[in-house]
């Protein structure tokens, strides 16, 4: 199980720090659109877009069964959000479940098996 | 001993003019230390006498319950000193019990060690070695305890981010919180290893110094130093590992969540 939150957290001075094997991560890096050599960056320098991305790979990288997703594409470019949706995606058909939050209607429509309506203090299922 | 100079009262109150002096000091440039630094003495003054007495009276029973009795007392003024130390406690008793079990433990096994393997008087419990000797590692394994439990709440507190970004992850309790309780432990040992360090070359430790100027043979007093500093260095890293175990297990639980919300705050 990973969580990716909406403000992930950093314990290293440098990107690469933490990753536990940079050359693993890159396929999905580029993937996504980050630089190769991101990982001698220091953590004050990847904007809120591109640590959602790192964080993103950071957590797939554990390769969790379950990935818990706090608006994972809000600080994202079109392009990017279309990457992210696309690599969860193929997450999704390798077995890997996902419980995605999100306030974009049409994006929930866009990836999900499962809809879940919150609000009144409830959840209600919605067809999808 | 031979030829030592007893010390009078008045020569006392003469020494006490250098802390005088020094709150003086305070209260001229307002460095606002001067109360506690008066009262820090005054607290001296007064447990040591009342030490001293206690030593006497111990010595001349030689009962292991007289014995055993102060030592309690000796570990449970150490678990008060340790929780009037920090500015984060763990909620409830564990602020307390916590830091006095640690000692407890890691002074006990450590003395009991020393008196049954290299220092052997008879009988074992004979207070004129056991109670000099624990309190030494006490008063040692009670500074790394301090440091340690204080360096980890601070840690887990400023570093409360990252630790969840690890957990987050997947990550257990135990390794999430390494580095935090890394930290706390190399703060807890400093001071030891430390003096180690500068132990002959730099400073003379007290107990050395003072069995010098009781009249013991130098090469006979730098042996006993070296068997003390050995015992402080084991009791400390015994205890404080002890109590970071302890305070890592405390501030997490078994759903591998970080809980802060049994630290409390002073003021």
């Amino acid at each position: 199980m990973a969580y990716l939150p909406a403000e992930p957290g950093w314990w290293g001075e440098s990107v690469g720090e933490h990753f536990h094997d940079w050359s693993a991560a890159l396929p999905l890096l580029q993937r996504l659109g980050l630089a190769a050599d991101a990982d001698a960056w220091p953590m004050q320098r990847p904007s809120t877009g591109e640590r959602l991305r790192l964080a993103l790979v950071r957590a797939l990288l554990q390769s969790p069964r379950v990935l818990l997703l706090d608006e994972p594409t809000a600080a994202l470019d079109a392009a990017a959000v279309r990457a992210v949706e696309a690599l969860i995606a193929d997450c999704l058909h390798q077995g890997m479940s996902v419980l995605w939050v999100s306030h974009d209607p049409a994006q929930a429509a866009r990836v999900a098996r499962r809809q879940l309506v919150g609000g009144q203090g409830r959840f209600f299922e919605s067809p999808s | 001993m031979q030829n030592d100079i007893a010390l009078s009262y008045r020569d006392l109150a003469c020494s006490s003019l250098l802390l005088w002096a020094n709150a003086a000091l305070s209260v001229r440039l307002s460095l606002g230390v001067e109360r506690r630094l008066l009262w820090s003495g005054v607290r001296m003054v007064l447990q040591l006498s009342l030490m001293g007495w206690v030593l006497a009276l111990l010595f001349a029973w030689i009962s292991p319950w007289a014995t055993g009795l102060a030592a309690l007392g000796m570990v449970g003024f150490a678990g008060f000193e340790t929780v009037a130390r920090q500015p984060r406690r763990l909620a409830g008793w564990w602020a307390y019990g916590l830091g006095t079990g640690a000692m407890l433990m890691a002074a006990a096994l450590v003395t009991l060690f020393a008196l049954l393997g290299a220092l052997r008087p008879d009988p074992w419990y004979d207070p004129r070695y056991a109670i000099p000797l624990l309190g030494m590692i006490l008063g040692n394994t009670m500074t790394g305890v301090g440091l340690g439990l204080n360096a980890l709440s601070n840690g887990l507190v400023n570093r409360q981010a990252a630790v969840e970004a690890r957990l987050m992850l997947g990550f257990d309790r135990r390794a999430a919180l390494a580095p935090v309780m890394r930290d706390a432990l190399v703060s807890a040992m400093m001071p030891i290893i430390n003096t180690m360090s500068a132990a002959g070359v730099v400073a003379l430790p007290g107990m050395m110094t003072g069995q010098i100027l009781g009249g013991v043979p130098p090469a006979q007093a730098v042996k006993y130093q070296i068997l003390i500093l050995f015992l402080i260095a084991g009791g400390t890293g015994l205890g404080s590992l002890a109590a970071v175990l302890g305070g890592v297990y405390r501030l997490t639980d078994a759903r591998h969540r970080l809980r802060l919300d049994r630290l409390s705050r002073l003021r």
